[in-house]
Parts: C-alpha cells; sequence; structure tokens
C-alpha cells in the first residue's frame, strides 16, 4: 500500500515538474510575459489584420533574444519598448485607429537563428501580428526577416548590423539602425579624426570577432579598411560564441602585440575576454575599439573590474550626452532608473525607438491592413525628436528604397582612465564640450 | 611559437583541471546509479548563484561559503533522488536496469531550474570580486589568476578525496560495490536506494565545490550551467564513464586541446579540433581513455 501510495505521489511531483519545467520554458521561450513589466495578452482579442473601424486593439510583435548569450542586451531592448508603449497607450494609442491600444506580444528568440524564425512565423500566423519588431542579432535578423518578408509582414528591423539584411530586394523588411558599412566608417573616420589631432597612429592591427554574420561582417570591414591605410593586419582570430575560455585568445593578441585592436562580442565573452586581457597586462596603444554589442551592455560594466575598461573606445548607437542636453530624455533616464534600476542606455533607447516607429507606422497607415502599414512605412519620415519617438538621438527616420533608415549615425566614445565613466568623442557636432581624446594611451 | 605555447599549456591544464572536478560529481553518480544527470548544468548554476548571494548579502568568500553551499547541496541531492529519483527506480526495477524516465525527469529538471533561477535573477550577469579572486601571479608569462590554481589543486585534492573514500572507508566500499553489482548488495542486506540517495547527494555536492572555484573565474549568470553541462558529459565519455580519475584525464585532454589548439588555428575551429580528438579516441577506445576492456558494461 506505501509502495503504491508512493509511486502515485512520484508520478504527480514528475508531472508537476515537467508542466512547470515546460510551462517556464515556454515563458521564456515564446511567452507574453518574459519580462516583469510586459503586459500579459489577453487571448481573445479584437484584433483583426484587416481594416476595419472598430479596433479597440492592435498587437504588435516583438522578438528579442531573452535568453541566451544575448539575454541581458534583449532585456534591455525589450524594456525600452514595452516602456515606450505603456506612453504610447497612456497618451491615448493609435489616434487614427479611434485610440486603439497597442498591445505587445513578446517572443524569445533564445539568441539562436532557428528559434527567432519560428517565433516570428509563431507571431505572424498564430497571434496574427501586423507588425513585428526583432530580432537584435544580425544572425536571427537575417533569417527571420525573411519569414516576414515571406508573409508579407511589415518587419522593423532593430539592431542587427548586417548589411545584406536590407539589401535583398526586400518590400517589407525596414531598418532602423546602421548597417555595419556604417558602424565600420564611424570608426575608422573617428580613428582618421585622433591620428590628424594628435599626428600619431597605428601601424599594425589585429581582429578579435564571434563568429556569426555580426562579427564576420565587422572585422570584413574592419581589415579592408586598416589595409587601405597601409596598416599590417598581424591577427584576424574568430571565435566561436559563447566559449569558456577567453584567455588563449588573449595570449595570441599579445604575442601579435597589435597597436589597434578591433574587438565585436557579445556579452559573456566581452565580460572574460576584458578580464583576461587586464589580467595578462596586454598593453595596446592605439586602445580597444569595440563595436557595440557586449561591450555596449551595462550588464558588462557591471561584472568587470572598472580598472579593465580604462580608455576603453566603444561605437555606441546613442548619443550618451542627450540626457545632459534635454530634460524630457533626463527624465525618462530617471524612470528607467527606479522603475528598472540601471542606467538608460542604447539598448534601452533602440527598443524604445522602434516600438514608437511601429506606432508612428500604424498611425500614418489608420489601418492594420499589412500593405498600408508598408506603405506608411516607406512614407515615415520624422525627425528629432518627434514628440518622445527619436530617444536614440538620430537625426530621423526615413527609409530609403531598400528599407534602410538614411538617417543613421552614432558616436565614438572612451572610457576615462579609471574606466569609470565616458566622454564623446566623436562626430564632431555630438563631441562633449572640452572632451579630449587620450591617443596613444598610457602604459600601465 | 613556442614562447606562445608554454603559456598557453599552463592555461590548458588548469582549466581542464576545473573541467575534471566540475565532471567528477556527475561521473559518480552515473558510476553508482546508471543515471545520466542531466540537470548537473543546473545543479552548478545553482551554488554559483548560492556563492554570490552568501558573498553580495554576507560578504563571504566563496572558499568560505563551501562549509555552508556544499552541505546544502548535499541535502538537495539527496532529497531529489529521495523523493523524485528513487520512486522511479522501485517502479521500472522489474522492466530495466537503467530506467529511461530518470532522463527525462532530469532533463525537466534542468529546465525548470534554468528558466526557475531566469525568472528570478533575470538574465543579468553578476561578478564576485574578491582579494582572491582579483590577484594573479605571473607565471611563464602568463597571468594566472589565483582562484584558477586554487581550482586546480583544490580539484586534485578532491579528486583524490573522493577516490580514497571510495576505496578505504567502509561507506565508500559500499558504493563502490554498488556500482559492480547492486543486486549481490542487495542481498548482503544492504539498502540499495539509500546508496543512490548518498551518492547521488554526494555527487551534486562535489560540483557545489566546484562552483565555488567557477564563480570566481567566470560571470554568475543562469546559462552558466549550460556552458560546462555538455563539456562535463564529454569529459566524462572520453575518461570512462563511472571512473573518477578518468574525469581529471578527460577534463585535462580537453582543456589542454582547446587551449593549444587555439593558438595553431583559428578559435571557432578549435572546438572542431576537440570534437575530432574525442571522436578518434572513443575510436580505438570506445570504453573511455581509463576503462578496462573487461570493465565495459
Amino acid at each position: 500500500m506505501l509502495k503504491k501510495k508512493g509511486s502515485w505521489l512520484i508520478s504527480a511531483w514528475l508531472v508537476m515538474v515537467l508542466i512547470l519545467s515546460f510551462a517556464l520554458s515556454g515563458c521564456a521561450g515564446g511567452g507574453q510575459s518574459a519580462s516583469p513589466s510586459a503586459s500579459a495578452t489577453p487571448t481573445g482579442t479584437q484584433t483583426s489584420t484587416a481594416s476595419t473601424g472598430a479596433v479597440k486593439e492592435v498587437k504588435i510583435g516583438f522578438v528579442w533574444p531573452l535568453s541566451g548569450g544575448s539575454a541581458s542586451i534583449g532585456k534591455e531592448h525589450n524594456d525600452g519598448a514595452l516602456m515606450a508603449i505603456d506612453e504610447i497607450n497612456q497618451n491615448g494609442g493609435i489616434k487614427s485607429l479611434g485610440g486603439a491600444k497597442i498591445v505587445p506580444v513578446v517572443a524569445d528568440s533564445q539568441t539562436k537563428p532557428d528559434v527567432g524564425c519560428t517565433q516570428v512565423e509563431r507571431l505572424i500566423t498564430q497571434e496574427k501580428v501586423p507588425i513585428v519588431v526583432g530580432c537584435y542579432n544580425s544572425s536571427v535578423t537575417f533569417p527571420a526577416s525573411e519569414v516576414a518578408e515571406r508573409y508579407q509582414t511589415p518587419f522593423i528591423s532593430q539592431g542587427g548590423v548586417k548589411n545584406e539584411i536590407t539589401q535583398r530586394g526586400f518590400k517589407w523588411v525596414f531598418r532602423v539602425n546602421n548597417m555595419e558599412d556604417y558602424d565600420v566608417k564611424e570608426t575608422f573616420d573617428a580613428i582618421d579624426s585622433f591620428i590628424k589631432e594628435t599626428g600619431q597612429g597605428p601601424k599594425t592591427f589585429a581582429l578579435l570577432y564571434e563568429s556569426t554574420d555580426w562579427g564576420m561582417g565587422y572585422a570584413f570591414g574592419c581589415k579592408r579598411e586598416g589595409l587601405k591605410r597601409g596598416w599590417t593586419c598581424v591577427l584576424d582570430e574568430p571565435y566561436a560564441e559563447g566559449v569558456s575560455d577567453m584567455t588563449p585568445m588573449v595570449l595570441k593578441i599579445k604575442s601579435a602585440n597589435p597597436d589597434i585592436l578591433f574587438v565585436a562580442s557579445y556579452t559573456p565573452d566581452a565580460i572574460l575576454f576584458q578580464k583576461a586581457m587586464y589580467e595578462n597586462k596586454v598593453y595596446i596603444p592605439f586602445g580597444i575599439q569595440a563595436s557595440g554589442g557586449g561591450h555596449q551592455d551595462p550588464a558588462f560594466f557591471a561584472a568587470v573590474p572598472p580598472e579593465s575598461v580604462a580608455y576603453l573606445f566603444v561605437q555606441d548607437d546613442w548619443d550618451s550626452s542627450l540626457p545632459k542636453k534635454y530634460d524630457w530624455v533626463a527624465k525618462i533616464g530617471e524612470e528607467v532608473k527606479a522603475k528598472l534600476g540601471y542606467e538608460m542606455n542604447d539598448f534601452f533607447a533602440q527598443g524604445w525607438t522602434a516600438a514608437y516607429v511601429a506606432y508612428y507606422a500604424l498611425e500614418k497607415a489608420g489601418s492594420t491592413d499589412k500593405e498600408a502599414i508598408r506603405k506608411a512605412l516607406t512614407e515615415l519620415d520624422l525627425t528629432f525628436p518627434s514628440g518622445h519617438a527619436l530617444l536614440t538621438g538620430v537625426k530621423g527616420i526615413k527609409f530609403d528604397n531598400t528599407g534602410q533608415n538614411i538617417y543613421i549615425g552614432g558616436t565614438i566614445s572612451q572610457r576615462s582612465a579609471d574606466g569609470k565613466s565616458k566622454v564623446v568623442l566623436w562626430p564632431p557636432e555630438n563631441k562633449e564640450p572640452g572632451a579630449q581624446v587620450v591617443w596613444p594611451i598610457p602604459k600601465p | 611559437m613556442l614562447v606562445r605555447l608554454i603559456p598557453a599549456l599552463i592555461e590548458g591544464i588548469l582549466l581542464g583541471g576545473l573541467y575534471g572536478i566540475i565532471a567528477v560529481g556527475l561521473n559518480l553518480i552515473f558510476g553508482v546509479l546508471r543515471v545520466v544527470n542531466f540537470a548537473h548544468g543546473s545543479m552548478l548554476m545553482l551554488s554559483v548563484f548560492s556563492y554570490y548571494f552568501l558573498w553580495k548579502i554576507f560578504g563571504f568568500d566563496p572558499f568560505f561559503s563551501i562549509i555552508i553551499v556544499a552541505p546544502a547541496m548535499f541535502v538537495l541531492g539527496y532529497f531529489l533522488q529521495h523523493i523524485l529519483i528513487r520512486p522511479l527506480f522501485v517502479r521500472e526495477r522489474a522492466l530495466v536496469v537503467e530506467p529511461t524516465s530518470v532522463l527525462m525527469l532530469t532533463t525537466g529538471l534542468m529546465f525548470f531550474l534554468d528558466n526557475l533561477i531566469l525568472a528570478i535573477f533575470g538574465p543579468n550577469y553578476f561578478s564576485i570580486t574578491t582579494k582572491i579572486s582579483s590577484s594573479y601571479f605571473n607565471l611563464a608569462g602568463v597571468a594566472v589568476p589565483w582562484p584558477k590554481i586554487i581550482a586546480f589543486f583544490g580539484g586534485l585534492f578532491l579528486i583524490f578525496l573522493v577516490t580514497w573514500l571510495l576505496n578505504k572507508t567502509e561507506i565508500g566500499k559500499v558504493i563502490k560495490a554498488t556500482a559492480q553489482n547492486r543486486d549481490a548488495v542487495a542481498m548482503c542486506g544492504i539498502d540499495v536506494y539509500k546508496i543512490y540517495d548518498l551518492t547521488f547527494g554526494m555527487g551534486v555536492a562535489l560540483v557545489s565545490i566546484a562552483g565555488a572555484f567557477a564563480s570566481q573565474m567566470f560571470y554568475v549568470q543562469p546559462s552558466i550551467g549550460t556552458v560546462f553541462g555538455v563539456k562535463s558529459f564529454l569529459v566524462i565519455v572520453l575518461g570512462g564513464l563511472g571512473n573518477i580519475l578518468g574525469s581529471l584525464i578527460g577534463g585535462l585532454v580537453f582543456g589542454i586541446v582547446e587551449a593549444l589548439g587555439s593558438q595553431v588555428i583559428a578559435s571557432s575551429a578549435s572546438t572542431m579540433l576537440s570534437f575530432l580528438l574525442f571522436i578518434i579516441i572513443l575510436f580505438f577506445r570506445p570504453q573511455g581513455l581509463l576503462m578496462r576492456r573487461a570493465e565495459r558494461r
């Protein structure tokens, strides 16, 4: 009897554990409330994909990497998008649709291309969202945007910098952010200006990058630009994302002894890399030039000792001096700090702006018809600040015939000697008053 | 070139040692229960989070916290086996010797724990910085962090302690006997399931000690278990399933191949190199590096 009771108990336990685990993995894997601030999506809302007069709610699909290697970055994008939607809804929703409220439907790509594609497909076919925003990683965005194209659903690409995302002749894909050619150009324009300013510059360079679309594309561009300037490439090192140790790569860099180092890493690798560089006292005279990614993530700066990021150059997609210039940005920054507990950053701002772009497209279309939204996106012309929309500080949003935003532009900043703060150095119009580049950086 | 290979070798040995220690607990559990604990990485993750919070809240050094976390994880492991896994053994004992439902259970447990921690603490990265974690010394031109050295020698000590325990103590001998022939042990009047409880607890406690080392070298994040989890399986298969010393050897082989390989070819391809070696070794020694043919089951 006892045994029977025991086995029954266990079966119940097993079933419970399995159900819970699937429910939870489903929650992070494709649920609608992956973030604490996410508003849950009520099922059976009166959303329609066809244009009708009485729409009460309009769904917008978001696909971010909420678990896996880019989880912290994905969460920040999601926080930004959801907070923007809260603001839009509080201000009366979509006015051209009779004040329809926006309902965000959030899905997790797990930082995996295949999962990203499945989630975009699910949002379009199951959740019937008329517009999708995502997916941060180039490697995910590239195939996932193709899914949206296939289903003829407007896709707002946020984060992916791979050139080809908007160069495939697609009609339904629109990219708000920079593409990697511009990232590379900005980095090298800034370097050129530093060389001009100080009369000194590197002769050799090295590349370290994660071996998916983003890292490969960025490194390819940097190599091309470096060689064009007559520098010698002493190391070209790709690595598989999600490594358990970065020291072997750092040893390679140390022995290659480059004058300047270009890095593209996601957060976990960036943490291990920066620690290993610091421990091994690797001195790069003209600094580490990081192309965003992990090196933009506040979680990265929280996890490494500040001294290890001294004089680090970062290519940001957000002008960090904005809160000092505009009160409304500062106010949003305070709200972020109070509600979410971190300093507002690129990723939050970009998620925010991407959500606003989707809103403006719906507002302009005055309909949830996909073709109408697509048309609205092609005609969209926003200028800074467009209410609170352009939190990223870009001059405007206007898509060219490939779907690329023509008003893009990031900034190049350098961390201070103690690594605790940073100054924006480039472009000249964003340069902070009195900011001075440390070039070459002093030997420790 | 040689200048680079020596530091890489040192790095590989130290990292390999850590792989070995992380895998020991898994191997012990497999050796005795004949069950692969897929939640092994999650146990590592849980203990790493425990060390982080003990450090964050009370300021305890992870090395000190071992005396709190290891017994706690032993209790967790003991009751996991006692409450969740044991009934599956009991239910299926008439049908099979190694119940596959346990595999499903541990896999479910992995998803449950990883996502539970992700849901509670979010995907953020934390790190433990103590006096020891941020100090390092120079060995043949490579800066070796102290935690890595301590991890390596602490791990060696741990592995020999476990070997001694299994060979010299009464309970160890019973555990070993259970691994060899559970029916014979049962006939001697020993409660086999009790031994399973103890072994599972020990395995989990062992990985929690490895967590004290890992927590200072890496970051604290819900996905840390997956970084090491898969590697642990490879390590124990390579070294010999159920062979404690084999875990260390398997770990060392992996660590060294990874570190040296990435000096010769691109790092992205060096993972391929370790898998290639894995296939080659298993082709010639399917029983693993340290197992005699007779020991194969």
